[in-house]
Formats: structure tokens, C-alpha cells, sequence
């Protein structure tokens, strides 16, 4: 075990005021939970590369983790279980080991909830702050500390934390990395204000502040024969204001964000400050929902230690502006958000035609439309001797409404689903993306990719409870690895069996030799809360992307094993 | 609309309470000079173990970090980079060199090296980590570079160019009471190697590929292998001194002028470094 927690549990027990004990620990007491196991055993591929070597002996590995949550009235605990024995390919090694990183006492008051031990928060959309978990990612970055959770008046709710964040088993200590506080304020305007509440608008203010102190350690840099000593903050803040307006069908929310100099590792120590801005305008009816968002990102990573870099640490979460897509070669070219700056707009649609009319049939048919472009944000010169994002200087200087000429990412696709009849759906996708791989990736000097993906999801449904999907895709592209396809066929039994056979083949790999067949052979056992599934096959390498946040993927033949259930 | 006001006051005053902040002001950049030793000063000396390979794109950018902190911190610091792993495997041309070494490759494994360029500062953990990206080389290094030294090396090489052979004679001494067994490495590198290397900050040259860059510190072969000869058993005292004739055959494709010798001695249970030292293989 990495840590003493139950000796940290047990401190914080005896810490919680005296009232958290008045009532009968035990009786009405009720305990949940799930866990999940995710192993895998790694077979050697010469055409992957995978070799002896490589696997180093670690042929068998899994992530794992069981949560525990006792609740009694306002009363609640909760801890969570994680293993990696070890980590399984593609995630951090730096997790190996097993222990118990999150736990926590909760109890609420009439309008007071207090937390002491691990938790995650999110002021807003997240941009100066958000502590979550994400398992497929092997992202975690939750605040242990204390919080708590007022609400004065009707209508206003007041967050204060205070905590050090999770860094993989590595416990708080000798100022390793920074105590993170933060508050937040939200008011509800129509229930703060008598003559609001009947009101067709709804108005929703919030503000956030965040402030970072870590004990920074000393750097310094040589420039010629002299040595400099970075000046560096040991206080990094930043605030944001955010509103949302609802008026009958309308929705418009906008947030600003603002961060003094925060010169870091990601940026390169350099001292501008940092900004965003995010901004969506939604319209929604039967059958019709538009979505217009827009967003600039400009120098906005946000950590605790300052000379991190990589995925964890992160105090704030910037959301993406790009669609998640959830079809295998769809996912090929994933987006990754560049907090050192990026500016891009979304707009997507969903229409449903009318059941019964020409064009809906008897079922209705939906179309979805999604569009996104991301460009990098413009960056001049601090001094006409100083290049752009030299450390050491305020790195550059950047027109607000002007965009970078370098495009990141863009991504046009239409959707169409329609249910045929009783026996036949039809679900059909065309994507067209353009990918920055040089950003994305770090491939660098490799021209931009641009790729085609045309999706057929057919399902036929044999019986009410037997069913058979086939899935057909195809990416044309004349960049990276070259055209792919990929065909899927599965059997439903409902609601207990899933069998899945599934081909992806690189044949337009200008590199004969890696022209792979990936192939997957899949069944899944359900059974009330539990699943227990179980495949072999080879998986390609590349980015998982969840909510713009990515870890790269391996290349990787073998067996896997997923077991997963809650009480 | 009186209680309202009342916490809008409580929030504020909330605000103030944690809201800190440290505005810089220019210059960011403060010049200190150099805390250079005095020749012959008995000193600690940190090794850096960096590894890398030619087609990892970010490792340019890390050698000139490390390039950096040399110049920082003079012959306190001795690099020492390991071409191990995949980034380091042979492609066609131009990245069909092979760096790698079964000494390299032993360290890259043992410590589970899973990013590049990543750095051992004196095989000691920091943070809970044993590899450091290269943002954490330095304050790593600050960490123990001022602890006194424990024990002090000495290298004097004899390399006789007609038949390639080095004969060093390594000096160790003990400035205190030591617990414990320890063994001591010693290895061959070269710098000045120039072959191609991919890059993608145009900082440290051309984007995508550098043809000729110049590989430094380059690690060539061990004499003992990656974990060295036992020298200290169970503990020593002060005082005492050991020596060591280690001998090598220097490859006819390495440059000799170029090579360097490194020598370290580490405590065989921990593995962290106590003390290196490195010396030019020709005087």
C-alpha cells in the first residue's frame, strides 16, 4: 500500500465535529459500490514490434478498482480501491502498485455539506477548475483536502476548497506540489428575487477564484557564460465569471476566464498571462436542437507543479470544441485540446423528420450535422529581437479577435439514422477531418492529414431478442498510414450475450510491410449489474481521446478480460 | 435584499481570503554568475543518466537542457546519454545508427524508462520517481548537488593508441564511515558523433529531421557491465582507500580523442549514486 489511509481516514473521523456522531452510526446505514478489472495478457507480434524485449516479462498486466460508499441519512463515506499489477499497456507506468488513493466523510446540514478526505469539484465549465476521473484515460486529478458546500439564501450556492492534488501514488509531502484553493459563487437569480421568479428568463450568474501556491524550486538558465535565475511566482490565481440566460426555447451561457503569469514547463517559462473565453448559444424544440459554440484558449494550462507536464496535475479543464466520436476509424484522428492556445467554433444540428411525412417514413428519421474548426491563435513578437514563446520573456503578444494561421483540426460530419422497420435499423455516417498531426501527435514536419470516412451501422433484428449488427467502414486518406477499412459483424442475444467479430485492415499503409489486419474477436456475458467480457485480437496504435484529454495507445496483440459490477 | 448585501460582503471578504497571488515584474530573468568549485575541491558529483534515442523528436530539446545544466554546474554534473528502448532501434536511412549497447539497454529496462528524453539523476528517486522529464533535471539535481561527499574518485588513464587499449587507474576514497555494499561501474563514452536525429522544435534546429547533429556523451561499452565490480562488501571506514585497474579495448569506429571515461560507485541495494567522476580518455 502507497499510502496510510485509513490512519489519514481515522484523523479525519476524529476531527469532524461532534454533532457527525449524534446519531446511531450504524443502524439505517446502507452500503454501494461497484468495481471494475481490466486485464490483459500480451502475446509478442513482429509486425507490431512487439517483441520479448519490449514486453519485458510483463506479459500479464491489469488496471483495476472497487469503490466502497456507505451512506447513513447526511451522513457519508466512501473510499475507492485501485490496483495496477502492472498498469496495463499504454497507461502510465508510474501507477504500478496498489492502494487506496481516494477516501472521504461527507456530511450535510440543512444548507452546509462538508467534506473532508478526496473529492471532485467543477466551478463552471471547468476552466479555472475541475478535479474528476476518467478510468480510460488513467486520468485522475482529485483534490484531497477539505470543502464545503453553503447555501446562505435561496438561489445562492457557495463553494470553498481547499486540497493537494492526486499524483499517481506519490503522497503530499516536502511541498512536492501545490495546495490548490478555490471558491465559487453561483446565483440563481430567479429564486434570489421575489419579482424574478415568475419570469420567462432565467438568469444564472457564477464566479469562480483559484489560487495555487506551491514552493517553487529554483531554475535557472545560461544564456553565453552568464547564469539567470528565473524569477518565479510561488502564488499563481485565477478568476472567472460565467452567466447563463434561458429565455423559452434560447439558451446562451459564456464564460471568461483570466490567469496572472504562470510561467510553467508547458509554456516554456514564459510570463504572459492567461485567457479563455467560452461561449454557447443553443436553440431546442421537438425534434430540432442547434448548438453555436465558440472558444479562445490562450496560454491556459493550469497545474499544480509548475515543471509538469504530460496529463496530470491539471487544475483546470478545458473543454473541446470537437465531436466525440464513437465509430473505431472515426476515432483514428481524435483532437486534442492545446492549452498554450487555440481558437475554433462548433456549430451542430439535430433535426428529427416528422414520423409519417415523405421523407421520415412510418419511424421518423434523424439527421445530425456537426461542424468543427480549431485554428492556433495569433502570436507576435514580445520585441523584434525576442522570438515568439522565448522563455524567460513574456513569450508573445496576441490580437484577441485574430486567428493563428496554422489549423489544428476540422471536422464535418452528417449522421443519418433511420429505423427501416420493426426488423431493420440503419444508421449512416459520412466524416470528413483535417488533422495538425505535427500539434496533435508531436509527428513532427509531417504535412496535415486529411481523411474521408463513409460508416454503414446496419441492424437486423432476427427475433425480439436476437440481433445482428454489421458495421462497414472506410477512410480514404493519402496521408500517415494510408487508407484503412474495417468491417464488424455482432450477435445480440438480449439481454445477456454479445458476440463480436471485427477486421480492421491498414491496406493503404505505404509501408507494405504494415499493411495489418487488426483483428478482434469479442463475446460479452451480462447479467444483471454484472459483465464479464473476454476478446483476442490486435489493437492499433494511436490516441485515446476522451473530452480533449488524450493518452496515446500502443500497438498490442493478445487475450483481454473485462469484469465489471456494482451492488 | 439586506441579508443578500450582508453575504455579498461575506463572499467577498471570502474572496480576499483566498485569492493570492505573485505578480512578476521585468526582468523575469535575474543574473547570479556561477557557484563553479575550486579545482581540487572535494566536491559530490552527479551523474545524469538521459535517455534517448534518434527518432525521439523532444530529445534535442532535452539535451540542450542537460547541455545547459553542465554549463550550470561545471564538473559537478557529468552527462551521460543512453540510446535505449524504441526510439533508439535502427531505421533505414538516415536513422540507421545503432547506439544502443547491452549496458543501456540493461538501465533503460531495470528502471522501466517509459518516456524519452527522460533523465536518472544519480539512479536516486525524486518526487517518488526514478525517471524525471527533462523540466525536473534541475531541481533534481539541486536536491543533492550541495550534500558533502562521502567518498571521492580519482580517474588517471593510460591509452596506448597502437594497439587501442585503456588501462585507468581508479582511486577511490572514503571520507567517512560507510555502511552497506557497494559496487562501482565504469564506462566509455563518446561525443562528437554526427548522425541524423529527428526534431520538432526549430529552437534546437531543422524541422523534422536534423541530419547532422551531434550526438555528446554518448554511452559506448562497460567494463564491468551496467552494475560495476563489488568494492565494498560490508561497510568501510574512513579513511581507507581502494583502487581499481579497469581495462578496455576502444573500438576502431569510435573516436578516441572523443571518449570519455565514467566512473561511479552506488550502493548496491538502493542503486542511488554516492559519487561519480569523469575523466578524458586521452589527456
Amino acid at each position: 500500500m502507497k499510502t496510510s489511509p485509513f490512519r489519514s481516514l481515522l484523523l479525519i473521523i476524529f476531527l469532524l465535529p461532534s454533532t457527525s456522531f449524534a446519531q446511531n452510526f450504524l443502524s439505517g446505514g446502507q452500503v454501494h459500490g461497484n468495481f471494475q478489472f481490466d486485464g490483459a495478457y500480451y502475446a509478442t507480434d513482429s509486425k507490431l514490434g512487439i517483441t520479448d524485449s519490449t514486453l519485458d516479462g510483463k506479459i500479464f498486466r491489469m488496471n483495476g478498482f472497487g469503490n466502497l460508499i456507505y451512506t447513513n441519512g447526511k451522513f457519508e463515506a466512501g473510499l475507492r480501491f485501485e490496483a495496477y499489477l502492472p498498469p496495463l499497456a499504454g497507461f502510465d507506468q508510474q501507477y504500478d502498485g496498489v492502494g487506496i488513493p481516494y477516501f472521504y466523510i461527507k456530511y450535510k446540514w440543512d444548507n452546509l455539506e462538508l467534506t473532508a478526505g478526496n473529492f471532485y469539484e467543477q466551478f463552471g465549465n471547468g476552466i479555472i477548475m475541475r478535479s474528476y476521473e476518467e478510468w480510460q484515460l488513467g486520468y485522475d486529478n482529485s483534490i484531497r483536502g477539505f470543502r464545503a458546500k453553503f447555501q446562505p439564501l435561496d438561489g445562492i450556492t457557495l463553494i470553498g476548497l481547499i486540497g493537494t492534488q492526486r499524483y499517481y501514488w506519490e503522497p503530499y509531502k516536502d511541498a512536492n506540489r501545490g495546495i490548490v484553493k478555490g471558491f465559487d459563487a453561483e446565483f440563481f437569480l430567479n429564486e434570489m428575487f421575489k419579482g424574478m421568479k415568475d419570469s420567462k428568463t432565467i438568469i444564472i450568474l457564477g464566479g469562480s477564484f483559484v489560487s495555487n501556491y506551491e514552493k517553487v524550486k529554483t531554475k535557472n538558465i545560461t544564456r553565453d557564460t552568464t547564469i539567470y535565475q528565473y524569477k518565479l511566482p510561488n502564488n499563481v490565481a485565477a478568476y472567472a465569471g460565467r452567466m447563463n440566460i434561458i429565455h423559452g426555447n434560447f439558451n446562451f451561457a459564456a464564460e471568461y476566464a483570466y490567469k496572472i503569469n504562470n510561467p510553467s514547463a508547458m509554456n516554456n517559462y514564459i510570463y504572459k498571462n492567461g485567457e479563455v473565453l467560452f461561449t454557447t448559444l443553443s436553440y431546442s424544440r421537438k425534434g430540432l436542437g442547434i448548438t453555436l459554440s465558440g472558444k479562445r484558449i490562450d496560454n491556459m494550462s493550469y497545474k499544480s507543479k509548475s515543471s509538469e507536464l504530460g496529463n496530470m496535475l491539471d487544475i483546470n479543464y478545458l473543454p473541446p470544441l470537437t465531436k466525440q466520436h464513437t465509430y473505431s476509424l472515426a476515432t483514428l484522428y481524435p483532437y486534442a485540446t492545446q492549452p498554450n492556445g487555440e481558437m475554433g467554433i462548433q456549430g451542430q444540428v439535430m433535426y428529427t423528420i416528422p414520423k409519417k411525412s415523405k421523407l421520415g417514413g412510418k419511424y421518423g428519421t434523424k439527421i445530425e450535422l456537426n461542424y468543427s474548426n480549431i485554428y492556433s491563435i495569433d502570436k507576435q513578437p514580445v520585441a523584434p529581437e525576442i522570438p515568439v514563446d522565448s522563455t524567460g520573456t513574456k513569450g508573445y503578444k496576441s490580437d484577441f479577435f485574430k486567428l493563428g494561421g496554422d489549423k489544428y483540426f476540422e471536422d464535418f460530419d452528417i449522421v443519418l439514422t433511420k429505423k427501416i422497420n420493426k426488423k431493420w435499423k440503419v444508421i449512416l455516417s459520412y466524416i470528413y477531418q483535417v488533422y495538425n498531426i505535427d500539434v496533435i501527435e508531436g509527428h513532427a514536419g509531417e504535412p496535415k492529414v486529411y481523411a474521408n470516412t463513409g460508416i454503414a451501422d446496419i441492424t437486423y433484428k432476427i427475433t425480439p431478442t436476437k440481433s445482428l449488427r454489421l458495421e462497414y467502414q472506410q477512410l480514404f486518406t493519402r496521408q500517415d498510414r494510408g487508407n484503412w477499412v474495417m468491417g464488424l459483424l455482432e450477435f445480440n442475444i438480449a439481454p445477456k450475450w454479445f458476440f463480436t467479430v471485427m477486421d480492421e485492415y491498414n491496406y493503404g499503409n505505404p509501408d507494405k510491410d504494415k499493411q495489418i489486419h487488426y483483428y478482434n474477436a469479442n463475446f460479452a456475458y451480462v447479467k444483471g449489474p454484472t459483465r464479464i467480457s473476454l476478446g483476442y485480437g490486435k489493437q492499433r496504435k494511436g490516441l485515446l481521446c476522451v473530452g480533449g484529454v488524450c493518452r496515446p495507445v500502443p500497438a498490442s496483440n493478445g487475450f483481454t478480460i473485462t469484469i465489471s459490477s456494482q451492488f | 435584499m439586506n441579508s443578500i448585501k450582508k453575504y455579498f460582503f461575506t463572499i467577498i471578504s471570502i474572496v480576499f481570503l483566498f485569492y493570492s497571488c505573485d505578480k512578476i515584474e521585468e526582468p523575469y530573468l535575474e543574473p547570479i554568475g556561477s557557484h563553479h568549485p575550486e579545482p581540487g575541491e572535494k566536491v559530490r558529483k552527479i551523474l545524469l543518466e538521459e535517455f534517448t534515442g534518434h527518432t525521439c523528436v523532444n530529445c534535442p530539446e532535452g539535451s540542450a537542457n542537460a547541455k545547459n545544466l553542465k554549463t550550470l554546474y561545471g564538473e559537478q554534473l557529468i552527462l551521460l546519454s543512453i540510446h535505449a528502448g524504441t526510439n533508439a532501434l535502427p531505421e533505414s536511412e538516415p536513422f540507421d545508427a545503432d547506439f544502443r549497447t547491452v549496458t543501456g539497454t540493461e538501465i533503460h529496462d531495470h528502471f522501466n524508462v517509459s518516456f524519452y528524453p527522460g533523465g536518472i539523476i544519480n539512479q536516486t528517486k525524486y518526487s517518488g520517481q526514478w525517471t524525471l522529464p527533462y523540466t525536473m533535471w534541475q531541481e533534481a539535481v539541486d536536491e543533492i548537488i550541495n550534500l558533502l561527499p562521502e567518498v571521492y574518485i580519482t580517474i588517471e588513464n593510460d591509452y596506448n593508441p597502437s594497439n587501442r587499449k585503456l588501462i585507468s587507474t581508479l582511486t577511490i576514497e572514503f571520507l567517512t564511515d560507510m555502511e552497506g555494499t557497494y559496487n562501482l561501474c565504469f564506462y566509455i563514452a563518446e561525443s562528437g558523433i554526427i548522425a541524423a536525429q529527428k526534431n520538432d522544435n526549430s529552437n534546437y534546429g531543422p524541422v523534422p529531421d536534423i541530419l547532422d547533429y551531434e550526438h555528446n556523451h554518448v554511452l559506448r561499452t562497460s567494463v564491468w557491465g551496467a552494475w560495476g565490480t563489488e568494492v565494498v562488501s560490508a561497510g568501510i571506514s574512513q579513511g581507507e582507500t581502494i583502487t581499481e585497474y579497469p581495462s578496455v579495448t576502444i573500438n576502431n569506429n569510435w573516436v578516441a580523442d572523443n571518449c570519455t571515461v565514467i566512473a561511479f560507485i552506488y550502493n548496491t541495494e538502493t542503486y542511488n549514486i554516492i559519487q561519480a567522476e569523469e575523466a578524458a580518455m586521452i589527456e
